[in-house]
């Protein structure tokens, strides 16, 4: 099995920083890959721009994604995801500030398989974190990767 | 052409007296023409015996000349001579004048009386020779041959003459004849030709007299039949002759006069037939008077009444004819009368019936009209007003669709189409209207079919509803600046989400930082910082957190205010009671008696109400923390008329003074560390319950409790 691959879509640099922490604190050793927005997470995923080149046929075990970004938003990302091949069964996380029903809504009627709303209070953040990474890297099957 | 029985009779008899007069005339002309024949007959006779008679004595004359001669001288025979002479001149001149009309036969007796007289003359001197014994002349004579040359020619012309004669009388008879057949032939055919026309006559008289029979058999029985009518009409009937003299009367007559036929026959009607003016008392005048004067049908004055022979009174009405014979001429007059008591109060109550009618219609403020086959019929003075018309003659007679716009006159008349075509009524519509001088007014009709005398029409009332489109169309306008501003407000609403948004991402990232930072350095950093140090770093995170709840706390108040409502049923009794639940599941320690009135339900958005419970419910908890044997109730209460519902707690309660500061957003009436809170959770409950038209507040006193009751009214106030 390979190891475990995370992306971390999100442009504020202090909750990457803070996430990348959590995920420390809480022993993962998993690969965290960081887009700093939409436009470089789909570079990512489909190995075009700064990817040129990348073996897109590995993808993320699961997709952290914030929902406000600059360039291409984290719903419209979604979504790209959603009605590629590659990416339709990668498992998607969003990360939300505020608990917009519309925002919320959205999500999951693009195929969000879950959301976390950063909360303030950074210690609930990490425990957050910590279950989702439990729940979708540890007891959920990964997707068969394509190829 | 059929001629009539007198004129059948009297051409009959005239062509008889000409057929006589011809008769008479042919007859005495036959008769005459008969005269003269047998006259003209006679008249051949004589001439011929004159003939015969001339023939005769010369011949005689000759014989005895002879005889003379020959006995020389004997007297005898001179004396036979002149015998024979005698009167011969005389014969002569007759024979010369029977002759006279026929000119060949006038020639022949010249030659004949010549030869007569030549011969005559010979024997007078034969006679003078003998008396002189001349026997010179004597033997002259013989030896002329005497006179027996010219006696030969005198018998041939004898002969000759009367043959003409007998030829001619052959002719006369013949004539004489034909004329008596004649006449046979002109009698039989005038036999004939009589009887026929007698015959004729005879037929025409016999059916004339049949005729005449059958005539006055039905007169007889139309006399019967004429009657029984009367006695059996059911109005009096009186009738007079030309002098106003009662001639008959019907039994209702009779009854209503008072007079039996028996006495009135004969008597002036104003004795019988006795009528006054009920109003004024005077008499009335009778109109068989009338009709005798002017010859035309009267109808009788109104409010008549008949006094009968007794003196009673009876309102009658009626009218009288003339009663013409077959020429025209008037021959008296028939009166026909009946009492109208019954039908004078039918026509109070029709026209009391009528007025009310009319006081419906001309009354009502709503224009009214009838209309056949589209044209006005009847106008109230609501219409006439409507439509600009002085009188309802301005209308009457008019097209009804003249008075709507031709903009929508079609629909108009497809309406009328609709009407004629069986539908009872139509539904209302409105028009653009057009008064008499033109100009408009919006109107609504509607129409009820009405049909009349077999003529399609309807009822149709007419509103004037320019006040009303006035009205529309303010409230139209209204609604416009209403939707404007709904939608300004709308705007107002998005940017405000859209603020609550960056609000919710923008200032909530920075907080994290802060509280995450704090985090990481007192946990990786924790053996270089003091317990100031730490302490400090803690109370940074308290406050970045309190920061993130306030954050919260005012954006969910702005999301309650926004949110669309969902109305359906809430059981708020049930909602209660789970939250109490829920409260005490978190807080096992706390003993509070919770007391919900079961089943008070409501209609209105239940994610909203139960945002209400909680917050309220929440308090009631968290206020009655510290107070021994707390208490918290839901239920209901009348409050002037409607129903409010309170939840009541024994807990710190709260003073009066700041009942107003309660509903404000981030006003608290305690410190932070003695209760936490926000400050904002009453305001969103406020919002909320305002949104379905409550009302809410609350009463209280320091140390025993708060109440804090609310109202809901479904309709969301704007």
């Amino acid at each position: 099995m390979n190891q475990m691959l995370i992306l971390l879509v999100e442009d504020n640099p202090d909750d990457v920083e803070l996430t990348i922490r959590g995920f420390k604190k809480n022993n993962f050793s998993n690969e965290i890959v960081i887009a700093r927005d939409g436009q470089e997470a789909l570079d990512f995923l489909y190995g075009t721009g700064d990817f040129e080149g990348r073996d897109s046929t590995r993808q993320p075990t699961l997709v952290l994604l914030d929902i406000n970004l600059p360039r291409i938003g984290g719903l419209e990302v979604l979504r790209r995801m959603r009605a590629d091949d590659r990416t339709r069964r990668v498992p998607v996380v969003l990360l939300t500030s505020s608990k917009e029903d519309s925002d919320i809504k959205a999500g999951y009627d693009l195929g969000a398989n879950s959301y976390v709303r950063k909360p303030v209070d950074f210690v609930q953040f990490t425990e957050a974190v910590r279950q989702l990474n439990l729940y979708w890297l540890l007891l959920n099957e990964p997707v068969p990767s394509i190829g | 052409m059929e001629l009539s029985v007198q004129k059948k009779l009297v051409v009959g008899f005239t062509g008889i007296a000409l057929i006589n007069t011809v008769v008479f005339l042919s007859m005495y002309a036959n008769t005459r023409q008969r005269t003269h024949a047998n006259a003209l007959v006679a008249h051949t006779l004589d001439v011929q015996a004159r003939v015969l008679d001339v023939l005769a004595r010369t011949t005689e004359a000759q014989t005895s000349a002879r005889g003379f001669l020959l006995t020389k001288g004997e007297e005898k025979y001179a004396s036979d001579y002149a015998k024979a002479t005698i009167g011969i001149e005389e014969a002569l001149t007759r024979l010369h004048q029977l002759v006279s009309d026929n000119p060949p036969q006038q020639q022949r007796v010249k030659e004949y009386i010549t030869l007569a007289r030549d011969q005559l003359n010979i024997y007078q001197r034969v006679i003078e020779a003998v008396k002189t014994s001349d026997r010179d002349t004597l033997a002259g004579i013989i030896a002329a041959g005497g006179g027996e040359p010219a006696m030969a020619e005198m018998r041939n012309l004898a002969r000759e003459l009367n043959a003409e004669e007998g030829k001619l009388l052959v002719e006369r008879q013949d004539s004489f004849v034909a004329a008596g057949r004649r006449s046979l032939l002109l009698m039989l055919a005038v036999y004939i030709l009589i009887h026929g026309i007698l015959l004729g006559l005879m037929i025409t008289l016999h059916r004339e007299l049949k005729r005449r029979f059958a005539a006055e058999k039905a007169v007889r029985a139309s006399e019967e039949s004429l009657s029984v009518t009367l006695d059996s009409i059911g109005d009096g009937v009186l009738a007079t002759d030309t002098s106003g003299r009662v001639t008959r009367m019907n039994p209702v007559a009779e009854q209503l006069t008072g007079w039996p036929i028996a006495e009135a026959a004969g008597r002036l009607v104003s004795e019988v037939f006795r009528i006054v003016n009920e109003q004024t008392r005077e008499p009335a005048e009778i109109p068989v008077e009338c009709v005798l004067r002017t010859g035309a049908v009267v109808g009788l004055a109104n409010h008549t009444a008949l006094i009968r022979r007794d003196g009673s009174e009876n309102p009658i009405a009626d009218s009288a004819a003339p009663i013409r014979n077959v020429d025209g001429q008037t021959i008296g007059v028939v009166l026909v009368f009946r009492e109208v008591g019954a039908e004078r109060r039918a026509q109070q109550a029709l026209e009391a019936s009528e007025t009310l009618f009319r006081a419906a219609t001309e009354l009502t403020p709503h224009g009214l009209l009838i209309q056949r086959e589209g044209k006005f019929v009847y106008a109230n003075p609501s219409i006439v007003t409507l439509l600009g018309a002085r009188t309802q003659d301005d209308l009457i007679g008019k097209p009804v669709l003249d008075f709507i716009d031709p903009e929508t006159r079609e629909l108009g008349r497809a309406r009328i189409l609709q009407l004629d075509a069986g539908a009872k009524t139509i539904p209302p519509m409105q028009h653009k209207c057009l008064r008499l001088d033109g100009s408009s007014f919006w109107g609504e009709t509607t129409a009820s079919a009405y049909e009349q005398d077999g003529k399609a029409g309807a009822v149709v009332v007419l509103h004037d509803i320019s006040a009303q489109k006035e009205a529309d169309e303010k409230i139209r306008k209204l609604n416009e600046e209403l939707h404007d501003r709904a939608r300004d407000l709308e705007s107002v609403n998005k940017e405000l989400e859209a603020f609550s948004y960056s609000v919710s991402h923008d200032l909530r990232a920075p907080l994290r930082a802060i509280d995450g930072f704090s985090l990481a350095l007192m946990e990786d950093y924790h053996g270089q910082l003091d317990i100031t140090a730490q302490n400090y770093l803690q109370r940074v995170r308290t406050a970045t957190q309190r920061m993130g709840v306030l954050i919260d706390a005012m954006l969910n108040m702005s999301r309650m205010s926004r949110r669309a409502l969902t109305i359906g049923k809430v059981n708020l009794s049930e909602i209660a009671q789970n939250i109490l639940n829920e409260l005490a599941e978190y807080d096992p320690n706390r003993k509070v008696t919770c007391d919900v009135v079961p089943n008070l339900e409501v209609e209105g958005d239940p994610e909203l109400l139960r945002n209400v419970l909680q917050n309220l419910l929440q308090n009631a908890w968290k206020f009655t923390r510290n107070t021994e044997d707390a208490r918290i109730e839901f239920k209901d209460v009348r409050n002037n008329g409607t129903t409010a519902f309170c939840i009541r707690d024994n807990g710190a309660g709260f003073d009066m003074k700041y009942a107003d500061k309660l509903f404000s957003p981030f006003q608290r009436l305690h410190r932070v560390d003695e209760f936490e809170g926000t400050g904002i959770g009453l305001a969103t409950i406020q919002r909320i319950v305002r949104r379905h038209g409550g009302k809410i507040w609350a009463d209280g006193a320091v140390g025993k409790g708060a109440t804090f009751y609310f109202t809901l009214n479904t309709t969301e106030a704007a």
